[in-house]
């Protein structure tokens, strides 16, 4: 009840409040409508108003021309600019190279654009936020006096990170760049592999504090048009004050939040990201990370390494029958283990029942307290090398294989055969190539090893159908998580339980509902003759 | 309370679900007694029931550390009871560990408990849980837990021996190993009498006094009660009618000159078939088999002068013959033994008569017992020597 009146009593004041447009929201320093004016000076003076006293951001002021000078200024970021650009293609033809009688009461501003500005980008603009987030960004703003338009120029020039292999997807065939922190370049990338005119990269800023340019890149009639407006629809309700990667995106856009499992996709490889564009998907480029996120999501997109399309085929499918057999033992090794050895005795052949009975001979604790140890050992040690330098991580390793692999086994605290499931659980889920997708395993790994010992397979069972019924609920964008497998399309399982050769791949995958599902005809598998198979 | 309040707290309350159920069955694999072996004995005129379990020393089966000491790789614990399901529980008051039944290989019978009724054992046997079907069900000749207590130098643990010893006897048709399953559904089936594999302790001269177990010939039940044994021949006659025979050897003595002739039969088919003829019901068996020459003690390099093969022909005629009449009397060993002197239907006759001749079966059922021992039964044995495996016509010179 009381509950109750306290919410009316919000209610009423917040009608009030809005009715009387007491709304004390003023989002940054500068004022929405707040256009230039006439006068330099005053320009000048909000400008520092809005920037404050930072040291990086200059402010040149200068005069052009002579009959009478016309008085201008140049504001730009120190370090993001790029400063022999500004000197010799603003500041030496306006100061120098412009001819005398270009000042005057109007000064001419087509004309400094169109024959002083050696500059390849010039743009005009009359917005005060729109001109200092430009200034933020790169550019350099010439304000001139008597003037109420800003011309910006694009000098954004600023040290980035060369293009270098991806260190978290190496590959022993295929491409070696990577995408950068830088917007631009990871776009220019996608351009390099892809030429075709349809390749659309639509830009908007996200992030009220960081202003962070977001690109999404598709190409125009591959691409379904609804899964692209949910996209579009997604980034543009994101309200949030900062965007420092893209996996803020992921959690901020649509889908399922409490879900475990990773609803997107992400490569620092521009010929994954650009396969990904030509199956029909979009990409996602944040400013500030090489990390794409590519929609929608499948779980079998998490097999498949970019090298699969690269080797031979045969071998890519073998690869990818590892994998998926690497993600389920990781998932269910150690819980079958126990659940074999603490309550189904008779499911064990029994030669090796009786070696590991000898081998857990004396160890003090039950299986699965011996596995939660070994496990939380084995998760310890590789959470401590990740982020350690590399020479200490080596040492961390060193130790923890002698003590974990030796010393716990010798002073008979756990049994070599546990040390040996640990061992190799760990091994087996390396193999899969996303180490998202294993970063869920692990954690599952505990609740399956408590059910195991529990209630032994049936709980593994339990616990199984439990994360099933949860998967099959997953949608990414519209696309069942679990496609091709449920909802079922045999055409998409040629590049998920195999890989087909190229030839045999000629359409599109059927969940992505393309408006231009074939990839290439018919026929063009190679023969002996020559000739064309069904000539 | 918000609906998210309730759904976190359902989940909490099904967490501890997980506490409830316990930890019900589980038991560390390392706190268990492996039984390999059961031996199951008559005490006071079958009064009392002595069991003796066979349990693998996992100690000795870690490979590495102390596993190469000298210790025994098996123990036989000993109890009595009432019943059987008492005498293993009785077991506890001197093995520390609790028992493991569902790695246990083979049941011993021994040969008094045999001769009293075996029902009771194999009842305890299938109420059990954790007893498979698959396990062997063997009668001792003598007792179940000296048996028990043999040593073999190859195996670590005797059950195993003993298991891989009927495996490799029913491989080379010397014997037959009745499971558990098997011996149930005949001794629930009024029709077909059990029967089982026998083992017996040799005091043997020529290992050095040890003394060894050998798998000897079949125990015939009549019901559940052992009417006698079986010996070699008579086995292999057995093993001829039911079609168990897989694969094995018939030495003969060769046809044409002084020397003996091994022929390996590899596929034996048996059909049984009852008829009625003049009133009376006979049993129709056809035993056919297929084989090659082992060994050919006779020199066939004389024969090969002729340059024509002729010689071959005959000689495989011979074998085939030969081959025959062995099977023949070894069938008429078993059916005489098995047929007038212990009375027991032990290849199934009346089952066949029961599927095949239903409205036969209902008139004779009730006087089975007094027609079984007198029954017709004609048999036909053909056996064909596919090839004399000559590589090619040899040129004495």
């Amino acid at each position: 009840m009381v509950k109750k009146l306290t919410k009316l009593f919000n209610n009423i004041v917040n009608a009030i409040n809005n009715k009387h447009g007491l709304t004390p929201e003023v989002p940054s320093s500068v004022k929405q409508e707040s256009r230039l004016s006439r006068r330099l000076a005053l320009n000048l003076r909000q400008l520092k108003q809005a920037l404050g006293d930072s040291s990086d951001i200059v402010t040149r002021e200068f005069s052009i021309g002579e009959q009478p000078p016309v008085h201008a200024a140049l504001v730009f970021v120190d370090g993001l600019t790029g400063k022999p650009l500004v000197q010799e293609h603003v500041m030496k033809s306006l100061m120098i190279k412009a001819p005398r009688e270009i000042g005057g009461k109007k000064p001419d501003l087509s004309k400094i654009r169109e024959n002083l500005l050696t500059i390849a980008d010039v743009k005009e603009e009359r917005d005060l936020k729109k001109i200092i987030h430009s200034v933020l960004s790169g550019d350099s703003a010439l304000l001139i006096d008597g003037c109420p338009v800003a011309l910006l120029t694009d000098t954004r020039a600023w040290e980035s990170r060369g293009i270098s292999e991806p260190v978290a997807e190496g590959g022993v065939r295929g491409p070696r760049d990577g995408f950068v922190e830088t917007l631009r370049i990871n776009t220019a990338l996608l351009r390099r592999h892809l030429k075709s005119p349809d390749l659309r990269i639509e830009t908007m800023i996200l992030g009220n504090t960081t202003r962070t340019d977001v690109a999404i890149a598709y190409v125009q009639g591959i691409v379904n048009e609804q899964i692209l407006e949910k996209v579009r629809q997604d980034l543009s309700r994101i309200d949030t004050d900062s965007i420092l990667d893209s996996s803020y995106l992921e959690e901020l856009m649509r889908g399922h939040p409490y879900t475990p499992f990773p609803m997107y996709e992400h490569s620092e490889r521009p010929d994954k990201i650009v396969a990904s564009l030509l199956e029909g998907r979009v990409a996602i480029l944040v400013d500030g990370t090489p990390f794409v996120i590519v929609v929608p999501t499948i779980l079998f997109q998490f097999f498949q390494a970019s090298e699969d399309y690269y080797t031979i085929y045969h071998v890519s499918t073998f690869l990818r029958w590892l994998r998926l057999l690497g993600f389920l033992l990781s998932l269910y090794l150690p819980s079958l283990y126990i659940a074999v050895i603490t309550i189904h005795h008779e499911l064990i052949p029994t030669s090796l029942a009786l070696a590991l009975a000898g081998a857990r001979e004396g160890i003090p604790f039950p299986a699965l307290a011996e596995a939660l140890l070994m496990e939380i050992a084995f998760e310890s040690l590789r959470e401590a090398g990740v982020r350690l330098p590399k020479p200490l991580g080596q040492a961390v390793s060193i130790v923890g294989a002698l003590i974990i692999g030796d010393a716990a086994v010798r002073a008979g605290l756990v049994s070599p055969a546990m040390v040996i499931i640990v061992a190799f659980t760990g091994i087996a889920s390396f193999t899969v190539p996303s180490y998202k997708l294993i970063f869920t395993t692990r954690m599952l790994r505990f609740p399956m090893m408590l059910a195991a010992a529990f209630l032994g397979l049936p709980g593994i069972i339990m616990v199984s159908v439990v994360l099933l019924a949860h998967l099959t609920t997953l949608k990414s964008f519209g696309v069942p998580y679990l496609s091709p497998l449920a909802p079922y399309s045999g055409q998409d399982l040629k590049d998920v339980l195999a890989r087909a050769p190229w030839w045999a791949m000629r359409r599109r995958p059927q969940s992505l509902r393309s408006p231009d599902p074939v990839r290439q005809e018919s026929g063009l598998r190679p023969t002996l003759s020559g000739k064309k198979p069904n000539e | 309370m918000s609906q998210k309040k309730k759904i976190i707290i359902m989940f909490l309350a099904a967490l501890l679900l997980y506490l409830h159920a316990g930890c019900w069955s589980r038991r560390e694999i390392n706190e268990l007694a492996f039984v390999m072996a059961l031996g199951i004995d008559s005490l006071d005129g079958g009064k009392l029931y002595k069991v003796s379990v066979q349990t693998a020393n996992t100690k000795t089966f870690a490979k590495e550390g102390s596993g190469s000491t000298e210790e025994k790789s098996f123990a036989v614990y000993t109890a009595t009871g009432a019943t059987p399901a008492e005498a293993v529980r009785n077991l506890s008051q001197q093995l520390p560990r609790r028992l493991l039944l569902s790695h246990c290989r083979l049941v011993l019978i021994s040969e008094n408990l045999a001769k009293s009724g075996v029902e009771p054992v194999l009842d305890f046997l299938q109420r059990n849980r954790e007893v498979r079907e698959t396990v062997w069900v063997l009668v001792a000749k003598g007792q179940a837990d000296v048996l028990l207590e043999q040593e073999f130098d190859m195996e670590d643990i005797p059950a195993d021996t003993l298991s891989r010893l009927i495996k490799l006897g029913e491989e080379t048709s010397r014997g037959y190993a009745a499971t558990k399953r098997d011996f149930l559904y005949k001794l629930t089936t009024a029709r077909i009498d059990p029967v089982a594999a026998s083992v017996e302790v040799l005091p043997d001269v020529a290992r050095e006094g040890k003394p060894g177990v050998q798998l000897g010939g079949l125990a015939v039940f009549r019901a559940d009660k052992l009417a006698g044994w079986l010996d070699a021949k008579e086995t292999r006659g057995f093993l001829w009618v039911t079609g168990e025979a897989a694969a094995g050897s018939i030495v003969l003595d060769s046809p044409l000159v002084p020397g003996k002739v091994t022929f390996e039969f590899l596929r034996v088919q048996s059909r049984v078939t009852p008829q009625v003829r003049d009133g009376r019901v006979v049993i129709l068996l056809d035993v056919e088999t297929q084989g090659d020459l082992g060994d050919l003690a006779e020199p066939w390099v004389s024969r090969g002068q002729d340059n024509s093969g002729g010689g071959m022909e005959e000689l495989i005629k011979e074998v085939e013959r030969g081959v025959q009449e062995t099977i023949e009397d070894e069938i008429l060993a078993a059916l005489h033994r098995v047929q007038r002197e212990y009375k027991a239907d032990i290849f199934g006759f009346g089952d066949a008569i029961h599927r095949r001749l239903p409205n036969e079966w209902r008139k004779i059922e009730e006087r089975w017992d007094e027609i079984y021992p007198s029954l017709e039964i004609h048999i036909k044995v053909s056996a064909n020597l596919r090839s004399s495996g000559q590589t090619c016509h040899y040129r004495h010179r």
